[in-house]
């Protein structure tokens, strides 16, 4: 990635995560880099278990127990976070980092009205009185869709549809107007109709705040209906990354290909589609070249020998795969 | 599994094993008789020859726990038996057809728990007269209410899951499932339940040998050992210490056995 | 096509659950989960159902199995009532039809090894010896794409498309001439869905295989059927060959669900056609099946609703003459 001018909103570098006994460490995340301008949305898509959720935990610090930072960086607004722990990561958890669970039902309290859970980050973070932050809250849940929002204060989360229940979530993300919200597989958990209102609710807070918004999910659609940018993750690592329409357009990774491909469109009624042979890959079991080359219809024996590096194929995009990003250069010489 | 990882279990496997080899052996062999009396040497204290001394009938008091070991697990063993058949059966039967069948069990259940179980079992006894069989009956029928609830749970849990309805998908008929798909995943609080019921009876069947309404003289049961021992507590104390570790020995085992085992199946079993 | 009689006939299909009353003396209310649907399936014919969750679409798919008891309403099986059935007749008829559920991980006995899994069916309606049995579970293995040397190992110890395979296999094992399929590949990672559709059309190539493929996912709906029912609310709105569907949605339901396709623009692949009027972003939640609106139930999130539709609940209606099939359940569709 060519170095940009000015430092980025967020810059992770060489990230390493890990589970297991120190001496014989097992990562699920490894040599991680994704760096997010202010305002910009990125998309990270993957299957279950490459380590998208791992990495975002990561950036807010809420690494599941067990799971350490084994190496490499997470910079905030220049900030490192990777050692920063208690207060210096409270702080910025809510002000300006926020983020938004897959599944409303369980992220929010139970016991607690939608009103006072939107309420708390802005005592919180903020030096508004109870009066102003209840105005503040109820401002903030008209922006995020709610009708009647005087009423909507009071009611617990149980009263609501999962729907509604994620804007609360929402409300609750931007109260602080944080300038990087993290949303987790935002919508899986949400019906058709539902998600296509979610997202676009997402993209209006976007484009009226400024916020940058790391969006995780396993789709490739809702990713590239929503984000500029895409990185494709694989089994702890970033296999490419790319701009949305370029990604759709010419993937470079065979992953990323396969991925695509596999989705049953129109014109693949009829026909079998195509699919990856094989399974991702289990912790601890990854092999000790590209970890993708078991799956891989075009691997070369050189994959098996080391883990890739990430090569540029064009502007602002890299792919981690060195034999199909030769093939590029040919072509292109 | 490593005594690290689960110390409750390996403690428990411990004791129980120790109160099993016990057991074991008084079929085969004591130091000497229980019930043989010898005014000549009453209240000896402990000693090479009667590790834990001899009480006011001259009787060997390590034998007599030996015996008493046997008492204490052939009540727990069929208490548990019978109170854990009888509340799997209904359990398993209300959890798994719900509606009123549920309904009426389980208020039935409800009924019996309310009456506490030491006087359920001192009125059968009373009706039916002493004697260890009875006692069994009683004690087995005081522990089916809480046998028959975690069937229930557990039935009531799996009764709907998808694999159950491919067994019936396939044409399965009730008695198979509950046996075939849903008991081997319902087991476990059953088991662990299985075990601090035997603690339970070990502690119920010596409270009632205390009152004198369980095991009848002169078979020695820890229960009876302790009441008899109670009158010259201060002159030989080891006649009421002995039986009274046994229990807490007994009681202490099988239930980290039980947590034990949940720890174990918690951890393994999915 | 449309000579071909039904296999599965599905006639004003109604499941009703009673709602706990606060206390014994309030009237009984209900969910209408199911409150009215009817459908044929021709043989060899994969019908796909779509629809939001809480919308009946599971539901319909059990009773259709015969593993619901219907309120109301009847499911035929090539000719025959499944409810009115006698006992041999319905184990018979039990064997024809088969269900495959979402999540592979619950369907699968987590205490049964994968080779016990699959000899279930065939010990339970008591077919063959135990070397025949043997002998079936082993095709049965190669048939859906296993490895023999999974027969030994617990469904915890697979991988999500494994265990896929071994939940449709052992449906597969007592031969059904229809199959159920809830939501398959829903809870599968995409690089293994499309493993598992291939598997899907695959069999029923091979097997002859007719199907109720129920699925939220338009996407994967279009791929797999031949005719698409729409539910919404305990009841189907549109139902259509999936070419017509696809091309020309009426429903303004359907319209709706369409443009919820989510996706890149001008990417190649999913999303065509319904985006044509642009994206229909609808307003609201879906309503509680328990409180469901007078009229027609999606009036009150209808783009087009009229005061008519809040009054009367409009009939499903035959589009067009040619026998396609083709209903719509809308006062103003198109």
């Amino acid at each position: 990635m060519e170095t940009p001018a000015k430092e980025n909103l967020l810059e992770v570098k060489g990230l390493s995560l890990a589970f297991g006994p120190k001496d014989k460490p097992l990562f699920a995340v490894e040599n991680l880099d994704l760096s997010l301008g202010a305002g910009e949305i990125l998309g990270v898509v993957g299957e279950s278990g490459c380590g998208k959720t791992l990495s975002a935990l990561a950036v807010i610090g809420l690494l599941p127990p067990g799971c350490r930072i084994e190496a490499g960086s997470i910079r905030f607004l220049g900030q490192e976070l990777s050692g920063l722990r208690g207060d210096g990561m409270r702080g910025l958890r809510g002000r300006e980092i926020a983020m938004i669970f897959q599944e409303p039902a369980t992220a929010l309290n139970p016991v607690q009205t939608i009103g006072a859970q939107i309420v708390e980050p802005l005592l919180l973070h903020t030096a508004m009185t109870m009066k102003e932050a209840r105005a503040e809250a109820l401002s903030i849940m008209t922006k995020v869709g709610f009708a009647g929002v005087e009423r909507l204060y009071g009611v617990y989360p149980h009263q609501l549809s999962g729907g509604m229940r994620q804007r609360a979530m929402i409300a609750m993300a931007i109260a602080c107007k944080p300038r990087l919200i993290i949303a987790d597989e935002p919508t899986t958990a949400l019906d058709a109709t539902i998600q296509a209102q979610i997202l676009e609710l997402l993209v209006r807070i976007n484009r009226d705040y400024g916020m940058a918004i790391l969006l995780i999910s396993h789709d490739l659609g809702v990713v590239g209906g929503l984000c500029g940018r895409v990185a494709v993750m694989y089994a702890g690592s970033v296999v490419e990354e790319a701009s949305t329409t370029e990604l759709f357009r010419d993937p470079v990774h065979p992953y990323t290909k396969g991925l695509i491909a596999s989705r049953p469109t129109k014109e693949s009624k009829g026909r079998p589609l195509y699919s990856i042979p094989g399974a991702v890959p289990r912790l601890g079991h990854k092999p000790s070249g590209c970890p993708f080359m078991p799956r891989c219809g075009s691997a070369v024996p050189s994959c098996a020998l080391e883990r890739p590096d990430s090569l540029e194929v064009g502007p602002g995009h890299e792919a981690r795969c060195p034999p199909e990003a030769e093939k590029r250069r040919r072509v292109d010489e | 599994m490593g005594a690290k990882r689960n110390p409750s279990l390996v403690a428990g496997l411990a004791i129980v094993g120790i109160l099993t080899g016990v057991f074991i052996l008084g079929f085969l062999f004591t130091p000497y008789d229980a019930n043989l009396m010898d005014l000549s040497s009453r209240f000896l204290s402990p000693s090479a020859a009667h590790p834990f001394g001899t009480d006011n009938f001259g009787r060997d008091v390590l034998s007599r726990v030996m015996i008493g070991t046997r008492t204490a697990f052939l009540v727990g063993l069929l208490t548990v038996l019978i109170g854990g058949s009888a509340g799997l059966a209904i359990g398993a039967t209300a959890g798994y057809s719900g509606g009123l069948v549920d309904e009426a069990a389980m208020r039935l259940m409800d009924a019996m728990m309310a009456f506490p179980g030491i006087l359920l079992a001192l009125v059968v006894v009373t009706v039916l007269g002493p004697g260890t069989g009875k006692l069994i009956l009683a004690l087995g029928l005081m522990f089916v209410p809480s046998f028959a609830r975690i069937a229930r749970g557990g039935f009531l849990q799996y009764r709907d899951r998808e694999f159950v309805l491919s067994a019936r998908s396939w044409g399965a008929g009730p008695v198979r499932i509950m046996a075939l798909h849903i008991l081997p995943n319902a087991a476990s609080p059953m088991i662990v339940a299985a075990s601090v019921g035997f603690a339970n009876a070990v502690i119920a069947e010596a409270s009632l040998s205390y009152l004198g309404i369980g095991v009848q003289p002169p078979d020695p049961s820890w229960g009876r050992m302790l009441s008899e021992s109670q009158a010259f507590l201060f002159k030989a104390p080891w006649c009421t210490l002995a039986p009274a570790v046994a229990i807490a020995l007994a009681v202490l085992g099988f239930n980290l056995l039980g947590d034990g085992i949940r720890a174990a199946r918690k951890g393994g079993g999915q | 096509m449309s000579e071909k009689p039904y296999l599965v006939e599905v006639r004003d299909l109604r499941k009703y659950y009673p709602i706990p009353r606060p206390h014994p003396f309030a009237g009984r209310r209900y969910v209408k989960a199911v409150d009215g649907c009817s459908f044929g399936i021709r043989e060899g014919e994969i019908f796909g159902l779509v629809g939001e969750s809480g919308c009946g679409k599971s539901t319909t798919g059990r009773m259709a199995a015969g593993l619901e008891i219907p309120t109301a309403g009847s499911v035929n099986f090539s000719g025959f009532p499944v409810a009115g059935a006698g006992r041999e007749e319905a184990r018979v008829m039990r064997r024809s039809m088969q269900i495959v559920f979402q999540d592979p991980a619950g369907a699968l006995n987590p205490r049964m090894r994968v080779g016990t899994i699959l000899e279930e069916p065939l010990r339970i309606q008591r077919i063959g010896n135990r070397d025949e049995r043997r002998e079936r579970v082993a095709e049965m293995l190669d048939l859906v794409g296993l490895d023999g040397s999974l027969l030994g190992r617990y469904p915890r110890e697979l991988s999500g498309g494994q265990r896929q395979r071994v939940v449709i296999g052992a449906a597969l094992m007592l031969d059904p001439r229809f199959l159920v399929a809830d939501e398959p590949v829903s809870a599968l990672d995409v690089s293994v869905q499309s493993q598992i559709l291939n598997l899907l059309m695959e069999l029923r190539g091979k097997l002859g295989l007719t199907m109720l493929f129920i699925s939220h996912n338009l996407d994967v709906v279009r791929y797999v059927s031949d005719r698409v029912a729409v539910m919404y609310l305990g009841r189907i709105v549109e139902t259509a060959s999936v070419g017509d569907l696809f091309d020309s949605p009426l429903h303004p339901y359907t319209r709706a669900l369409m443009s919820a396709i989510p996706g890149p623009a001008g990417a190649s692949g999913s999303s065509g056609s319904g985006r044509a009027g642009g994206r229909v972003v609808l307003r609201g939640d879906p309503p509680n099946p328990a409180e469901v609106p007078s009229g027609c139930p999606f009036h009150p999130r209808c783009p087009k609703a009229a005061d008519l539709c809040a009054v009367k609940v409009p009939e499903s209606e035959r589009v067009g003459n040619h026998g396609s099939g083709r209903f719509v359940r809308c006062f103003f569709p198109g």
